[in-house]
């Protein structure tokens, strides 16, 4: 289910109506848990099955971990345990491309291996593995003490159900930590929302996603093979430089939505996205993009590998790991693999770089910085629009041949950089803001007359309904 | 706070929606088929000229300073069906229909229709007329500033490195016949439609689009027009003969270039003129 389709809102209101009914308190939990399987199997209900087997996989081992008193025992089955999902991650996520890369489909007609070449990927399996792993090392590590907490199987069952499956992080996230988590689930009162709060992260996150993105996806289209091939080099810039403020847009929209609506419901999910397109190294981007991912990975891979304890070099190859393993969470693809790969060797050489060279910090240095880090994030992107690597050559090599061609400035590109001006606009706020102290009137007329014109724009100058990029991950 | 923002935000939208009524707002074009649909739709008159096709008559014209009730429904990429259908259901009914053929075996897109056609959506456009697409606030406020007719054809130069790319896959999707139990069904919609309007008045004529010479006899064309003049064998249906004569170049082996588009067009008008004469004898 869209978060921007109509079918979804009506099952908001009728899930925020029952679950704040006084005499249905005890029973908030259980209502999330209702409308989010809804909301999981509203298009395929067959992807329930395995959505529950994960669940349950996730609950029970869990469990175990923490009622055992041995070691050795807990570690062996958390192990197992995360063995098991990443299997299962993998299964349904790579087994196409594995196929796909040792066979042609046409030698396949009627072969068994056929099978594998047509296992389709259950939304959102990236984003609940991810959370049930958190939870299993979680518990091994006994971070939140749920120990005394859960008592019985199905109280630590039901708690384990929401967490993974509660609707507005469920399918593209923010990942949420077990440990941050927990806690939270209790009883939750209508006079206890913050009605600022919610209303104003829906509003900048519909804004993003149907405003910004929506539109410029129509636009950026433009970029798949040959379409590209007919375009001017400062056309084809432009329309990079489209495509990146409309990923943007279109994640940071729905990362925003979801903490809105976990807001309505009295959850605090985590921030996921803090101005990316400001960042000044490679390794500041990643602590402002995708910030649930980036930290997932920093605790639980990067950390377990030995993060930067174990030496320079080490630490270039842990980096390097695991920003290749990040691509390959993204997407069932070589290239993004090879965006993983791009990602992991920029932060490797940035870091090599500054164990060695000291710069001096001014203004210009800043810019540079900030202008080459925004270059490369927005030329790595082409990997996830060409996911074929033939194409993304093809289009560089477009980028060179066809400096001679004229620059086109239509409507479509006006509309373009109409559309990302907002982006840019949103990051240079905040750098505006951010240091120099505005009165707080001033601030709180700025901030009503801006979501009041938000509000408007989402009204008359909605684009087309398109899922979210990052669902196919 | 909250209460600011939303009140904000709906008188924006009551002042933008009475700009459209009082001012005279509009695009100068529209591309999508939802915004041609919609145009067509909230124009609040009649048009007694309209030629319904896909985008290879996205260009077309045949309004003049004397003639201003033409309508060209050309509607990416859902065709000449979804827009003969749109005319039938919405009881608009032209003097003359000109079908565009090419892309006819395309048949009926019902969720443009079934959207632009849902009376709860369809009195909310019409009463915030900023809720139609056709009214987008950037697009629209772009184009009131953008001078220069963007409707153009492709000015780009035939054959290019673009134009190889493009033409080996529309030669493949030409390669193949048109799928004749789907197409036949379509087809006898679309009759039902075209017996309705004919009903009504209307002269039906149907022409095809040049397109790349090396197509015009491909697997697909032959099947779709051979059905299509087997279903519409009746002499209350026209058919403008295809230009034999000149040669026509396309951007990407079915839309024409520029230069040959107003080629096109010319032998239209004309070949349009003689048919009307040859009705009225």
């Amino acid at each position: 289910m869209l978060f921007n389709s109509l079918v979804f809102l009506v099952l908001v209101l009728i899930t925020f109506i029952v679950y704040y009914i006084p005499g249905l308190k005890k029973y908030q939990v259980g209502i999330l848990i209702v409308s989010s399987f809804v909301f999981y199997a509203y298009y395929k209900p067959i992807l329930l099955l395995l959505f529950i087997t994960s669940i349950l996989l996730n609950t029970s081992s869990s469990y175990i971990v923490l009622k055992e008193d041995s070691v050795s025992k807990r570690k062996k089955v958390a192990a197992f345990a995360i063995a098991l999902n990443l299997l299962i991650l993998a299964f349904f996520k790579y087994t196409p491309l594995i196929s796909h890369t040792f066979y042609k489909e046409l030698e396949l007609n009627g072969s068994w291996r056929e099978f594998f070449f047509t296992i389709p990927l259950p939304i959102g399996i990236s984003f609940y593995t991810f959370e049930g792993i958190s939870l299993l090392i979680d518990v091994l590590r006994d971070k939140n003490s749920l120990k005394e907490k859960h008592n019985s199987f199905w109280e630590h069952l039901v708690k384990t159900s929401f967490f993974i499956s509660f609707f507005p992080h469920l399918i593209a996230g923010p990942i949420l930590k077990a440990h941050d988590f927990y806690p939270q689930i209790k009883e939750k009162y209508f006079s206890d929302i913050n009605w600022e709060k919610v209303i104003k992260h829906l509003i900048l996150g519909y804004f993003l996603k149907m405003v910004v993105a929506d539109n410029l996806n129509e636009i950026t289209v433009n970029i798949t093979y040959p379409f590209f091939l007919g375009y001017s080099s400062l056309n084809l810039l432009l329309l990079l430089f489209g495509y990146s403020m409309q990923i943007f847009a279109d994640f940071a929209g729905y990362s925003s939505i979801a903490i809105g609506l976990g807001f309505l419901f009295g959850y605090n999910l985590p921030r996921n996205f803090h101005f990316p397109y400001i960042s000044q190294s490679f390794a500041e981007f990643w602590t402002r993009w995708h910030i649930s991912l980036s930290t997932w990975l920093k605790e639980y891979l990067y950390f377990p590998l030995g993060g930067n304890r174990k030496g320079q070099w080490r630490t270039y190859f842990n980096l390097f790991t695991v920003m290749l393993l990040g691509g390959f969470w993204h997407g069932a693809g070589w290239s993004y693999a090879l965006w993983g790969f791009g990602h992991g060797s920029f932060l490797a050489i940035e870091r090599l770089i500054k164990d060695r060279v000291k710069v001096n910090n001014t203004l210009l240095v800043q810019i540079l910085q900030t202008g080459m880090v925004f270059l490369v994030v927005t030329f790595l992107w082409l990997l996830f629009k060409l996911p074929n690597f033939d194409q993304v050559i093809q289009f560089f090599k477009a980028l060179i041949d066809n400096r001679s061609m004229r620059f086109n400035i239509s409507s479509k590109e006006l509309n373009l950089v109409m559309l990302s001006s907002f982006v840019v606009l949103y990051h240079a706020c905040y750098l505006l803001f951010k240091n120099n102290k505005v009165s707080h009137a001033t601030n709180y007329n700025i901030q009503w007359v801006s979501y009041g014109v938000l509000l408007f724009l989402i009204l008359v100058n909605s684009g087309n309904q398109n899922a979210f990029i990052y669902f196919q991950f | 706070m909250v209460r600011k923002i939303i009140i904000t935000g709906i008188l924006l939208f009551v002042i933008f929606n009475a700009m459209l009524y009082l001012l005279p707002i509009k695009k100068r074009f529209v591309y999508t088929d939802v915004e041609k649909s919609e145009r067509f739709l909230y124009a609040g008159r009649k048009f007694s000229v309209i030629t319904a096709g896909s985008s290879l008559i996205g260009n077309f014209t045949f309004e003049t300073e004397k003639r201003k009730n033409y309508f060209n429904l050309s509607l990416p990429p859902s065709g000449g069906c979804t827009g003969v259908k749109i005319l039938a259901l919405t009881n608009n009914i032209p003097d003359t229909l000109y079908l565009e053929t090419n892309y006819i075996s395309r048949g009926f897109n019902n969720v443009l229709i079934d959207g632009l056609l849902d009376k709860r959506s369809y009195y909310a456009k019409l009463i915030f007329p900023a809720l139609q697409e056709q009214n987008k606030f950037f697009p629209l406020i772009i184009d009131k500033f953008k001078s220069g007719n963007t409707a153009q054809a492709s000015k780009r130069k035939p054959k290019d490195d673009l134009f190889l790319q493009l033409f080996a896959s529309t030669k493949e999707e030409y390669s193949k016949p048109v799928n004749l139990v789907t197409y036949n069904k379509t087809l006898s919609e679309l009759k039902k439609h075209l017996e309705y309007l004919s009903a009504k008045g209307t002269f039906i004529a149907f022409f095809e689009v040049p397109i790349e010479h090396d197509l015009v006899n491909s697997p697909k064309l032959v099947s779709q027009r051979q059905a299509l003049k087997l279903a519409f064998a009746d002499k209350k249906y026209n058919w403008i003969q295809p230009d034999t004569i000149n040669r026509y170049y396309t951007g990407d082996g079915k839309h024409l270039l520029e230069e040959s588009f107003v080629r096109f067009t010319k032998y239209f008008k004309t070949q349009c003129n003689l048919l009307k004469q040859q009705g009225k004898k």
